[in-house]
């Protein structure tokens, strides 16, 4: 299995291209050691940061007869200032008599003892250098710096706005949870750990993006995932070298497969369910700060059809659903394509009255059918483009006159045939059901190639490119897994959740391929039918009352 | 290496372009053959045949008459002669707008004197051409006029005249028996023989009223086009015409009636009863008897009373026992006279010698070149029917 694993990954792999990073300008260029004077420190912060206006340097005396000079420095907006004032600066000011015995404390000691019994915060860290005070600066920690000693601590006192947790905008459910991904990359893995709690859900972070240090967490199950996998997208990861990293999708592009496909060969998604599902079935997920879309990888095609409410809805109905996406990506992907080769090809496979309908409908219309066909895609794209960017109260304008104008007047004007309208409106439904948004986008620009193909060849040329695109798809990987799985290779296991979904007690293995360390997830005593289940317990009861 | 692969791209995507578009068409700028009547030319040179072809006007057929049109014929005949199909086809593009589009091709109407002199040319270029299915049915216009004529009349309730004539056959087909549709592929399984039956049809009026848009806007429309009569063709030729029960009873020899009515009758009242028989089964057995082919047909139908116009109680079983056999004896007495007039026309039209074929090869190795002439005219036929009356309806016992 293995060797096989290996086999797969190494063809998958693509030669990498790592920007070479010149280095014009050092950002955090002082690798010297923190001073011991305070305003010296204070001093280098502030030329750092060009004095920038949302750098805070409060700087106060602690202590009563000696009068420690102490500077809390932290990012206005990235700190909670509440905590700041109670936890840190009021428990430093207010409090102590240092002078006990006289004795003035040396700053080693005087560090100690603000570390260990005056800051009540949650977690206070030494930190040693510039490099590292910065980075925790910048990650909104609050930097405490005392006269006399060079290090620094860095108190956990993050805060500032962040969006709170909304409902999911792109994937809803009717009967499923609510909660959707925020960009607060600890609050995404903390709505994973509250579905999971499993202390082998781990998750390591690191930080990307040569200027951003965006956080970037790996989480997977350990125990399920194939540690080849893991060490893949590690290693991958790890030859990320860029300045910045905005979001998940430069991450994406940077480590999938291959990026000269028309497909997605990474899913995302923005509902914690569904990484929870992904991370049990052994699939590794990559949480990028400031995304709500963390990566799950690999993904096969089949993945993009499934939805969460699948599992939320009856087994029969969501196999209809499941099917019934399947039929409509053929709608989209075909469905201009077969118009244009039926009508210009073989219009010997129309029936007659329908023919004759159509043939009095373009009449009037001025266009090859091929032309009619590409001005209405490419409406329905400016259209739908527009739907998206333009301003909130511009929309209704904008609906009136794709609907009304486009539509019906276009139509009447003779620039277009109803029945084309027909087309365009269906596949566009059609479209819409394809739950990945990513999917959708691929169909999109593989429709246009499809109807160039049946505009020059008919049928035969939609026959070609399926074959090509077929082709395709079966030689592309997602970290090694064939992206076609389950159906190329064909697994018949694996048939049981891919265009059906048999009902949950019969998916007793994870998926093949993906997961080879702990295939099943139904213990084998549970395998059993509900009905033996009520036997046996009604069984047990009786043994128990008779004894 | 880089370079090779955008070379082999690049040819790829001329194969597209050289390839592409040849046979692609605008359907607005089609002419959809919607009917095709060929009749006998004027010499046997030049002019062997007279081609008529009907072509759908698609605006008037839809209905979708923008303002402002002038009202127009919903379809337009044009007519050519020439001494073979193909070419005169070609020539009638000097008067059709556009490429003709064959596969709709609905009805093809043949006329009577072409039929009587052969009719074995027009199937080459059908079978030969792709263009054409061979799934349209066939007739023949029963004189006295010509099937040009067939296909100039207007008719109402289906906008094309040929698809009229299709539906007419295919209902007449399904609930009365006597005129079955002969697909063209049937009848080229026949030509080898050379016997086959095709309905005929017939127009009834006046051709030059028949040939106007004013005939439809009548409720009784001056002239109109029907189904008339079976033609037998003997090496491909007709000759002769069948017509009423005995048409009927070769649909019923060659097991193709789906339903029909048959009036019984009742004491002495003639015809007081009307059957309808919704399920027919007819198998035909060859026996050999002294080097012999005898021939056994058993018809077995199923039938009930739709009309009671006399005092009998159809409430007894007695009296249906009764109906069964009258209704058994109706239908012997059609099919024998089918089988009677094939005799007498030494004409196979039922594929009896296929089923011999089957039974005993040698002997149909034999008897092979003989049989139409000599052994089929007097061959034994016998016919077995057996019928029951399944319902008799909603009442009982009549009014009477």
């Amino acid at each position: 299995m293995n060797s096989a694993w290996d086999r797969l990954v190494k063809k998958s792999r693509r030669p990498y291209k790592t920007v070479q990073h010149v280095e014009e300008t050092e950002i955090m260029s002082n690798n010297k050691g923190i001073h011991s004077s305070l305003d010296e420190n204070i001093e280098q912060i502030k030329d750092s940061f060009g004095n920038s206006g949302d750098l805070i340097i409060r700087s106060f005396r602690m202590g009563k007869p000696f009068s420690h000079k102490v500077a809390s420095i932290y990012i206005n907006g990235l700190t909670d200032k509440e905590i700041l004032g109670t936890f840190i600066i009021e428990r430093l000011m207010k409090d102590v008599n240092l002078s006990e015995n006289d004795d003035p404390f040396s700053p080693s000691q005087l560090t100690t003892y603000i570390k260990e019994h005056i800051l009540s915060i949650t977690n206070v860290r030494d930190v040693p250098d510039w490099n590292k005070l910065f980075l925790s600066l910048l990650s909104g920690e609050t930097i405490v710096l005392v006269d006399g000693w060079n290090h620094g601590f860095a108190c956990a006192a993050q805060g500032g706005d962040l969006r709170a947790i909304s409902e999911p905008t792109t994937e809803s459910s009717v009967r499923g949870p609510k909660d959707s991904f925020t960009e607060s990359l600890i609050s995404n893995t903390a709505m994973i750990r509250r579905r999971i709690k499993s202390p082998n859900l781990w998750l390591e972070t690191m930080e990307l993006g040569k200027i951003t240090q965006t956080g970037v967490g790996i989480m997977y199950m350990k125990g399920i995932v194939n540690d080849k996998l893991l060490t893949e997208v590690k290693e991958r990861l790890s030859k990320i070298k860029v300045d910045e990293v905005q979001g998940s999708n430069t991450i994406e592009e940077w480590i999938s497969d291959n990026i000269w496909t028309p497909w997605p060969t990474i899913f995302t998604t923005e509902r914690p369910d569904v990484v929870a599902g992904n991370l049990l079935e052994g699939r590794v997920v990559i949480f990028v700060n400031e995304t709500p879309t963390p990566l799950i990888l690999p993904a096969t095609w089949n993945q993009f059809f499934q939805t969460a409410e699948d599992y939320y809805l009856r087994w029969s109905m969501s196999s209809f659903l499941r099917l019934l996406r399947i039929f409509s990506f053929l709608i989209t992907l075909l469905g201009p394509s077969l118009f244009i080769a039926f009508l210009s090809f073989h219009p010997e496979l129309i029936p007659t009255p329908f023919l004759i309908n159509l043939a009095s409908q373009r009449q009037s219309v001025p266009f090859p059918i091929v032309i009619e066909a590409l001005l209405m895609e490419f409406t329905f794209e400016v259209l739908r483009e527009a739907g998206i960017r333009m301003p909130r109260p511009v929309g209704q304008a904008v609906s009136i006159v794709g609907a009304l104008v486009l539509g019906e007047a276009a139509v009447s004007a003779g620039i277009v045939s109803s029945a084309m309208v027909i087309v365009v409106a269906a596949t566009a439904i059609a479209s819409f059901t394809i739950p990945h948004y990513a999917m959708t986008d691929a169909v999109r620009l593989l429709r246009f190639c499809m109807m160039i193909l049946s505009s020059l060849l008919g049928l035969y040329g939609i026959g070609l490119g399926l074959i090509i695109l077929v082709a395709h798809t079966c030689s592309i990987r997602s970290f090694g897994i064939p992206y076609l799985a389950p159906f190329s290779p064909f697994i018949l296991a694996d048939q049981k959740d891919s265009i059906l979904r048999l009902p949950l007690p019969f998916l007793s293995e994870r998926p093949r391929l993906i997961n080879q360390l702990k295939t099943k997830r139904i213990e084998d005593s549970q395998t059993s039918s509900p009905e033996n289940d009520n036997m046996k317990n009604q069984d047990s009861k009786k043994d128990s009352y008779e004894k | 290496m880089k370079n090779k692969q955008i070379i082999l791209l690049f040819l790829c995507l001329f194969i597209f372009l050289i390839s592409g578009c040849w046979d692609s068409n605008e359907l607005q700028k089609l002419c959809i053959v919607a009917g095709m009547a060929i009749d006998k030319g004027n010499d046997n040179t030049k002019n062997r045949f007279r081609i008529t072809v009907q072509i759908a006007n698609p605006p008037q057929v839809a209905g979708d008459s923008q303002g402002g049109k002038m009202q127009a014929s919903r379809v337009t005949n044009f007519t050519e002669t020439g001494s073979t199909i193909s070419e005169t086809l070609r020539k009638i593009s000097n008067k059709a707008p556009g490429e003709l589009l064959f596969p709709h091709l609905q009805v093809m109407v043949i006329g009577e004197d072409l039929a009587k002199e052969g009719i074995a040319d027009i199937f080459d270029v059908i079978e030969r051409d792709s263009q054409f299915r061979v799934l349209f049915p066939i007739l023949i216009s029963k004189g006295p006029h010509s099937a040009k004529d067939i296909l100039e009349v207007t008719t109402t309730l289906e906008a094309i005249p040929s698809a009229k004539i299709v539906e007419a056959l295919r209902t007449s087909e399904r609930y009365w028996g006597a005129y079955k549709a002969t697909r063209v592929d049937e009848v080229i399984k026949g030509l080898k023989e050379g016997s086959f039956p095709i309905s005929g049809i017939q127009m009834k009026g006046d051709l030059k009223a028949g040939n106007s848009i004013k005939n439809v806007e009548k409720i009784s429309p001056n002239t109109i086009i029907q189904l008339k009569g079976t033609a037998i063709f003997k090496d491909r030729k007709l000759k002769k015409w069948l017509d009423l029960n005995t048409a009927r009873g070769v649909t019923w020899v060659m097991d193709e009636m789906k339903s029909t009515v048959i009036n019984l009758d009742c004491g002495m009242k003639k015809d007081a009863i009307a059957a309808n028989v919704n399920r027919s089964k007819t198998t035909t057995d060859v026996k050999i008897k002294n080097n012999k082919p005898v021939i056994y047909l058993t018809v077995h139908a199923e039938g009930e009373i739709l009309e009671n116009n006399c005092s009998l109680d159809l409430g007894k079983s007695i009296n249906l026992d009764q109906l069964d056999e009258k209704l058994e004896e109706e239908i012997k007495i059609e099919l024998l006279q089918a089988i009677k007039t094939a005799q007498k026309e030494k004409s196979d039209l039922f594929r009896f010698g296929e089923k011999i074929n089957t039974t005993d090869k040698k002997l149909w190795k034999k008897i092979e070149t003989a049989w139409e002439n000599d052994i089929f005219p007097k061959t034994e036929i016998h016919v077995n029917v057996q019928a029951i009356i399944r319902r008799t309806g909603m009442i009982t016992k009549s009014y009477r």
